[in-house]
C-alpha cells in the first residue's frame, strides 16, 4: 500500500486516502490567492445542453481553481454544464466503485501511482483521436511531464499539476551557523556537513534540526521521497523493464543510498525520526515553524511559506550524489471511456488541461503548459527556477513500469525499511528480503 | 360487508379474517424482509461467491475455486498477524470494558443526586464520531504534548511514544477502547434498576454485607445483562476498525503500523479490498473467515451461558 496524503495536511487526522494507492504524492495544496480572470471567447456552436460530471479529491478552498475554471468554461460553452463532485475522502475507493458500476464521472483526476492501473483495466479513454482532431500538439507541454500521461505510446491523461522534489532552506539559520548556502552542484557530503552544523542541541534535546527529509508530512517510509537518494546514487528499485527487484532493490548502490538516508536519522541524528515528527504539536512541518534548517519536499507548501513573514527561505537544487537526479509527483485528468458525452467531456478536459482552465490550476501548482509557465516567469523566478531546473533530472518512478509496484514493491520496501528504523535490522538484510518478497509478489497472479 | 351475501357465514368469515391477518403480517414485516434480502442476504451471498474468485472490481470476477482460502491459511503471514493483534485486543479490552461499564453503572445506580447528569456525561463518548474520537486520542497519547505523558512526567516517569512505538501502540488502543463504554454502561444500569429492592432487603436481614450483596444478589441478577454485553463486546472487538485506521494512518503512517502492531483483522481485510491492487475476492474470503470466527465464539458463549447466566424463569431444582 502506498501511503500518500492527498488531503491537505490540515486534514492530517483523516489520512483516509493513504492506503488507497491513489496518488503516490501529495498534490499541490492551493493557497487562497486567485488571480487573472480568463477571457471569455466566442460561444461555441449551439448544441443540445448537456451536463458532464467531474470528480476530484480536493475540497473546500482547494476547489477554487475548479470553480473558476468551471465558471469560465460555462461562459465559453453555454450548452455544457459542469457538475463538480468533490470526494475529499476515500477518493480512490469511490472512483473504483463508480467504475465498477459504470457510473464514473466523465472526467476524473488520477494520481501518478494509479495511471497504469486504470489504463490497464481499460477505464480511461485514449485521447489520441481527440487531440488529433483539435490539433492539440504534445509539444505544447513540458515533455517529461506530459509523458506521465502516456502509456504504450498513447496519450491517456493530460497533466493537472506536478512537482519535482526541491530543497528549501532557511537563510537565517544558514547565516547564524555560518554555513555557505547550498548552490548548484553541491554534494551529499556538503549536504551532510551542512546538516550537522545546522543541528542545534540542548543536552539530549534537539532544538533545531539540520534537515527534514522528503517525508510526506511525517512518513519516513515514503518511497517516492526516498527515491531521489537511490537515483542520485545510480540505483533503482526495479529492472528497466519493471519485472525484477532482485539485483536492483538490493544492489550495493541501493543499500548504500538507504544507509545514507537512515544514517541521517539514526547515526548522525541531523533529521528528526518518525516519533519526533508525530509528536510535533499540530503540524509535522518543522520547517515552517523554524525548527528545521532544510526541508526536502515538493513544491506544494511554497505558497504558505511565502505568506509566512517569520520565515526567510530560499530554494536550491537537490544535492548531487554520484549524479544529479530527481523524482516527480504528478496528477492528471482522465476521460471515462464509458461516459455518455465524450465530446463535451473532451472540451472540458482540454479546457482545464491545456487552455484557459489550465491557467487557474497554474495559479496554485506547477503547470505542464509551456506557454503558461513562461507567462508566469516560472523558469526565471528565483524560488521556482531551481524547481523547474529539477525537471530535466527526473527519473521515472517504478510505478510507471509495473502495475503491481504499489502492492508489491512499495509495500515490501516500506515494510523492511520500517524494520531498519524501528528494529535495527541491517540495511543489506532488509533490502535482500524486500527484493525477494517483491519478486515473489510479482510472480503471484 | 361482503359477508351478507354468503350463506355459510361463520367459517368463511374466519378464513377471510385469517387471510387478512396473514396479509397484514406480511405487509408489516415486508420492509424488514425486503431490507434483509436486498441489503444483507443478497450481498452476503454475493460476497460468498466472490470469495471463490479473483476480482479487481474493474474487470469481471474470475472463478479460482478455493485458492483464496488456501493462500490465506498457508501462505499469508499478515493473516496470522492480524488475528494475533485482534485476539490480543479482544482478550484485554473486553474485560476492561465490562469492568468499566459495570463500575460506572453501579456508581450511577448508587448515586443520590446528579445521576442524570453523569449518565449523560458517561454516555457522551459513545455519541462522538469515532474518527473525531481517534484524533482526540492521538493527541492524548502524544508523547511530547499529550496529557498522559504529561501526567507521568509529574512522577518523573518518561512515558512511551504510545501510538508510534510498536510495543505500546496496541496497549494505547486498548486503553482508548474503555472510553466508549457508555452503551454497555446504560445496559448495565437498566439491568441494575430492574433488580427488586426486596432482594437486597432480604439479604440485609440475613446479614449480608456490601460485598456479599454484590456477589450474591447483584451479580446473579445481572448475569443475563452481562451475557448480552459479553456477546456484543466480542463481536465489537473482532470488528474493530475506525480508531486503528485513523490513528495508524495519521500523518501518512502505515496502515496497521508501526510494524503491523495494530493490524486489526478488519484493517487487513480493508487494505486487501481497497488497497492498490484491489483484491476484492481475497477480502471477501477474509470476511467469511471472520464471520465464522465470530459465529463460533458467539455460539460458545451462548453454550456456556447455562453455566453462569441466571434467568428467573428457569429456576434450577
Amino acid at each position: 500500500m502506498t501511503s500518500n496524503t492527498r488531503v491537505a495536511h490540515s486534514l492530517i487526522g483523516l489520512g483516509a486516502a493513504l492506503i488507497l494507492g491513489l496518488a503516490a504524492c501529495a498534490p499541490a495544496r492551493p493557497a487562497a490567492q486567485p488571480a487573472g480572470t480568463p477571457a471569455a471567447e466566442a460561444p461555441a456552436v449551439a448544441e443540445q445542453p448537456v451536463t458532464i460530471r467531474a470528480s476530484m479529491w480536493e475540497s473546500a478552498e482547494a476547489l477554487e481553481p475548479y470553480n473558476k475554471a468551471k465558471e469560465a468554461f460555462e461562459k465559453k460553452y453555454p450548452n455544457i454544464k459542469v457538475q463538480l463532485e468533490s470526494v475529499p475522502q476515500d477518493y480512490g475507493t469511490k472512483l473504483l466503485t463508480q467504475i465498477a458500476a459504470a457510473t464514473a464521472p466523465d472526467v476524473f483526476q488520477v494520481g501518478d501511482g494509479d495511471v497504469a492501473k486504470y489504463v490497464s483495466k481499460g477505464a480511461i479513454e485514449d485521447l489520441g483521436s481527440y487531440m488529433a482532431a483539435d490539433k492539440l500538439d504534445p509539444s505544447l507541454f513540458f515533455e517529461g511531464v506530459y509523458n506521465v500521461g502516456v502509456v504504450n505510446g498513447k496519450t491517456y491523461l493530460l497533466t493537472k499539476d506536478f512537482s519535482p522534489l526541491v530543497l528549501y532552506y532557511n537563510k537565517d539559520m544558514f547565516k547564524a551557523a555560518n554555513v555557505p548556502e547550498p548552490k548548484e552542484g553541491w554534494t551529499w557530503s556538503d549536504f551532510l556537513d551542512a546538516a550537522k552544523k545546522l543541528t542545534v542541541r540542548d543536552g539530549d534535546k534537539v532544538t533545531q534540526w539540520g534537515v527534514q527529509l522528503p517525508d510526506n508530512w511525517g512518513d519516513y517510509l515514503w518511497s517516492r521521497g526516498f527515491s531521489i537518494f537511490a537515483f542520485q546514487n545510480g540505483a533503482d528499485f526495479l529492472s528497466p523493464d519493471g519485472t525484477k527487484a532482485t539485483g536492483y532493490m538490493n544492489s550495493d548502490a541501493m543499500v548504500e543510498a538507504v544507509q545514507f538516508y537512515v544514517d541521517l536519522v539514526k547515526k548522525e541524528k541531523v533529521a528528526p525520526d518518525m516519533a519526533t515528527l508525530k509528536a510535533a504539536a499540530s503540524n509535522a512541518d518543522l520547517f515552517v515553524s523554524n525548527k528545521a534548517a532544510m526541508l526536502i519536499t515538493g513544491r506544494w507548501p511554497m505558497k504558505d511559506y511565502q505568506k509566512n513573514t517569520q520565515l526567510n527561505f530560499a530554494t536550491a537544487p537537490l544535492p548531487v550524489g554520484k549524479k544529479a537526479a530527481n523524482a516527480i509527483c504528478w496528477a492528471g485528468f482522465a476521460m471515462y471511456n464509458k461516459g455518455q458525452n465524450k465530446d463535451a467531456a473532451w472540451k472540458w478536459l482540454k479546457f482545464i488541461g491545456a487552455e484557459d482552465g489550465a491557467k487557474e490550476f497554474a495559479n496554485y501548482a506547477l503547470t505542464a503548459v509551456k506557454s503558461i509557465a513562461e507567462e508566469q516567469g516560472l523558469t526565471k523566478d528565483p524560488l521556482n527556477a531551481p524547481i523547474m531546473a529539477g525537471l530535466n533530472l527526473v527519473v521515472p518512478p517504478p510505478d510507471f513500469r509495473n502495475v503491481k509496484w504499489a502492492d508489491c514493491g512499495d509495500k515490501y520496501f516500506k515494510e523492511n525499511l520500517e524494520k531498519v528504523f524501528l528494529q535495527d535490522l541491517d540495511v543489506k538484510t532488509a533490502m535482500d528480503t524486500a527484493a525477494k518478497q517483491t519478486d515473489d509478489c510479482f510472480a503471484q497472479p | 360487508m361482503a359477508v351478507t351475501a354468503m350463506p355459510a357465514v361463520k367459517p368463511k368469515k374466519r378464513a377471510t379474517q385469517a387471510a387478512r391477518e396473514a396479509r397484514l403480517f406480511y405487509l408489516l414485516v415486508s420492509p424488514w424482509v425486503i431490507g434483509f434480502v436486498l441489503l444483507t442476504l443478497g450481498p452476503m451471498l454475493i460476497s460468498l461467491f466472490l470469495s471463490f474468485t479473483r476480482w479487481d472490481v474493474l474487470s469481471a470476477p474470475e472463478f479460482i475455486g478455493t485458492r483464496n482460502y488456501e493462500f490465506i491459511f498457508t501462505r499469508d503471514p499478515d493473516f496470522i498477524q492480524s488475528l494475533k493483534v485482534t485476539t490480543t485486543y479482544a482478550i484485554f479490552s473486553i474485560p476492561l470494558q465490562l469492568l468499566a461499564g459495570l463500575g460506572l453503572a453501579i456508581l450511577l445506580n448508587e448515586a443520590t443526586g446528579g445521576s442524570g447528569f453523569f449518565r449523560t456525561v458517561f454516555y457522551l463518548p459513545a455519541v462522538v464520531a469515532s474518527v473525531a474520537a481517534a484524533v482526540l486520542w492521538a493527541w492524548i497519547f502524544n508523547s511530547e504534548v499529550g496529557p498522559i505523558n504529561g501526567f507521568l512526567a509529574l512522577f518523573g516517569i518518561k512515558g512511551p511514544a504510545w501510538f508510534v512505538d510498536p510495543n505500546y501502540a496496541l496497549s494505547a488502543l486498548i486503553i482508548m477502547s474503555v472510553w466508549g463504554v457508555g452503551g454497555q454502561m446504560l445496559v448495565f444500569l437498566a439491568g441494575l434498576k430492574s433488580i427488586p429492592r426486596s432482594l437486597y432487603e432480604a439479604a440485609e436481614i440475613d446479614g449480608a454485607g456490601r460485598v456479599a450483596r454484590f456477589f450474591r444478589v447483584t451479580l446473579p441478577m445481572l448475569s443475563s445483562t452481562l451475557f448480552f454485553n459479553v456477546v456484543m463486546a466480542i463481536i465489537g472487538a473482532f470488528q474493530t476498525f475506525d480508531a486503528a485506521y485513523v490513528i495508524s494512518t495519521q500523518r501518512a503512517g502505515t496502515l496497521g503500523g508501526p510494524l503491523k502492531s495494530t493490524l486489526f483483522y478488519m484493517l487487513y481485510t480493508y487494505s486487501k479490498a481497497f488497497g492498490s491492487e484491489t483484491k476484492m475476492g481475497y477480502a471477501a474470503a477474509l470476511s467469511w473467515i471472520l464471520f465464522f470466527i465470530i459465529l463460533i465464539l458467539t455460539l460458545l458463549t451462548i453454550r456456556s451461558s447455562s453455566l453462569w447466566v441466571y434467568y428467573e424463569s428457569e429456576r434450577k431444582r
